[in-house]
């Protein structure tokens, strides 16, 4: 896991200076980088889901659509009102993706490079 | 068995693979002492902190403090404290989480906690800091959070790893100053580790000096710089006049086996030639001036008696001859002091 690694082992020394033992410096260094990667990765799994179209318009059942579906449903029967409806969707999943990759930007560590 | 107050390492031996990095070190210090641990790169200082700190295991020796043996104590059920020479402050935590690291650690409740870090943030000149991101901090407020983070828990001895390596002489030349009143204000017994002699004197009164994994010179740092007592210690501390038993012949020092090293203030030079030839004053050529700022480094040549090696002095002066010009050079026996 490369970013279990990238945890310097210097600041577990610290930590064990400090009074932490070996397993406290481990929890209370390499847990905040590993929690906070996975909350990055999960926010991403969001942000892609959020759009995702194609498996889930075969998997979706028909009385819980997704966004994606819903809109797709509703752009296929006429109607002028219907059509606003999807653009109303359509707004709301733009607004949804924008922040769900504002909340990765606050997340991501500052000093991780290579992504 | 042992009774003395304070640190007490006693022939430590570390070895890596096949090579001796610190080779039977023994190592005293008082509480409230603070001691310069000097010596090039690699001269195995940093292992020997790592070995007190817990971190490295000795090949043999013992580590004591107030005659409890802590040989075999992990890094953290010992009473010392070690700030890493790149800081390795936590990247997500804030200033203040930092520093309350180590309070945390031993179980302090929240109040006594945050008074504490209050306390040690004003002692280091940061006060206010508290909620501040540690990648916001410059490379002098970085080097303080990181001496709060170790006083903090208030440890008996305090190990500082090179702590002003990367900083630039300007700032370096400050922050030693001001760490030496940091140290004295919380009365921690501190051993500074530091490849640079002019470090060594403005942080600590007592110079130890390795080389190559062995103590070469130990005790305060005026009596070391006088009377260095091996060429080796005497060029670290940058005395420019070494002189070989041949050279130190030449010029009628009694020497010892490694010859002697010549202080400056052993020296005058009087340019054009004054009185010259007999006893201590010798007639002297200038051979090299070189800028230095304030002052000019001159090098002489002095040319002794028939058959002798001839020797080149250097020394400091505000208003340097010309090179080539000859006069009289004068030694002081008293300022010179004799190598083995």
């Amino acid at each position: 896991m490369p970013a279990l690694r990238a945890v310097d082992a210097r600041q577990r020394e610290a930590a064990s200076v400090l009074g932490a033992s070996p397993w406290r410096a481990r929890r209370e260094v390499d847990l905040p980088v590993v929690l906070r990667t996975l909350l990055v990765g999960a926010a991403f799994a969001f942000a892609i889901s959020l759009g995702e179209f194609g498996a889930t318009s075969f998997l979706a059942r028909p009385d819980a659509p997704t966004v994606p579906v819903a809109m797709f449903r509703l752009l296929g029967q006429p109607g002028a009102a219907l059509r606003g409806q999807a653009m109303a969707l359509g707004t709301l999943l733009a607004a949804l993706t924008a922040a769900s990759v504002l909340v990765i930007e606050r997340l991501r560590p500052k000093d991780a490079l290579g992504w | 068995m042992v009774t003395a107050d304070g640190l007490q390492a006693r022939d430590l031996t570390v070895r890596f693979g096949a090579a001796t990095v610190v080779d039977d070190v023994s190592l005293d210090v008082a509480p409230g002492e603070v001691v310069a641990l000097v010596g090039p790169s690699g001269c195995g200082k940093s292992t020997l902190l790592r070995v007190l700190a817990g971190l490295e295991a000795p090949a043999s020796g013992a580590v004591s403090w107030a005659g409890d043996d802590l040989t075999r104590r992990p890094p953290d059920q010992r009473p010392f404290g070690l700030m890493f020479q790149d800081h390795a402050l936590f990247p997500h935590r804030t200033v203040g989480e930092n520093v309350a690291f180590g309070l945390r650690m031993r179980g302090d409740r929240r109040p006594a906690r945050q008074a504490r870090v209050a306390e040690v943030l004003e002692l280091v000149g940061l006060g206010g800091f508290d909620d501040r991101g540690i990648d916001t901090l410059s490379g002098g407020e970085s080097q303080r959070v990181a001496l709060a983070r170790s006083l903090a828990p208030s440890p008996r001895l305090l190990m500082l790893d090179e702590p002003l390596g990367s900083l630039d002489r300007t700032l370096r030349d400050r922050l030693a100053h001001d760490l030496r009143a940091v140290l004295a204000a919380s009365g921690v017994a501190a051993i500074h580790v530091t490849h640079d002699q002019e470090e060594a004197y403005a942080v600590a009164d007592r110079l130890v000096v390795l080389r190559a994994g062995r103590v070469q010179r130990d005790g305060p740092a005026a009596e070391v710089w006088r009377d260095p007592g091996s060429p080796f210690v005497a060029r670290f501390l940058g005395h420019a006049n070494v002189l070989d038993p041949a050279a130190a012949g030449a010029l009628g020092l009694a020497g010892g086996l490694a010859g002697v090293v010549v202080r400056e203030a052993a020296l005058a030079f009087s340019s054009p030639a004054q009185t010259a030839g007999n006893g201590r004053t010798w007639l002297a050529t200038v051979v090299d001036v070189r800028f230095r700022g304030a002052t000019s480094q001159v090098t002489l040549r002095v040319a002794p008696a028939e058959g002798r090696p001839s020797v080149e002095l250097a020394l400091h002066t505000a208003a340097p001859p010309a090179v080539g010009a000859t006069g009289t050079l004068v030694i002081d026996p008293g300022e010179v002091s004799p190598l083995a």
